[in-house]
């Protein structure tokens, strides 16, 4: 399971959830390895 | 020479070429001889021709399959729909759709972040295939 850690909101197309960041992303921390260790610990995910 | 009488309900032919004469009368008010006035607005039929649509429609009705896209199906690739292309989302049964029925999509791996995608001209879509949901989990 993954989340959208992309959008229309960025203007840029692209995957919405990757699973490593890519180069031209701006932050690298969006992508389900990244985020998904530290945020699904902190936060009550469903 | 013909002269030309201002009302504010009449249409202007000589200043705006009919457009906002057109604009404001309804297709069904055109009379016979009359040239059918296009809405501005395109109906719903003509937006499902559009190339960037979400709603996709064959149109060849001898589908080719491209190389790549042929070997996922005849491996019963796993196709999810978590499918994003630009700014819509697309449903599993419209990518392969899409896929099946339209020429020239070109399918590859990203090896950089490790996800599908597929793209034909100006068009890109990012899905989820069997590889990488098996990365992910």
């Amino acid at each position: 399971m993954s989340y959208d850690y992309h959008g229309t909101w960025e203007g840029r197309t692209g995957h919405v959830s990757p699973l490593y960041p890519a180069t031209i992303d701006s932050d690298k921390a969006l992508n389900v390895v990244s985020v998904a260790p530290e945020k699904f610990c902190s936060v009550k995910s469903p | 020479m013909k002269k030309l009488i201002a009302h504010p309900l009449a249409s202007f032919p000589a200043i705006d070429g009919g457009l906002l004469g057109a604009a404001r009368r309804r297709p069904q008010q055109t009379g016979a001889g009359r040239a059918p006035v296009r809405p501005l607005v395109p109906t719903v039929a003509a937006q499902k021709h559009q190339p960037g649509s979400a709603i996709f429609r064959s149109r060849n009705p001898r589908p080719v399959f491209p190389r790549s896209w042929n070997a996922h199906v005849q491996r019963g690739d796993l196709i999810l729909p978590f499918f994003s292309c630009t700014n819509f989302d697309l449903g599993k049964k419209q990518i392969c759709r899409m896929q099946r029925d339209q020429t020239g999509w070109t399918v590859r791996w990203s090896g950089e972040q490790q996800v599908a995608f597929t793209y034909r001209a100006y068009q890109w879509v990012g899905y989820e295939n069997a590889k990488s949901i098996t990365l992910k989990v």
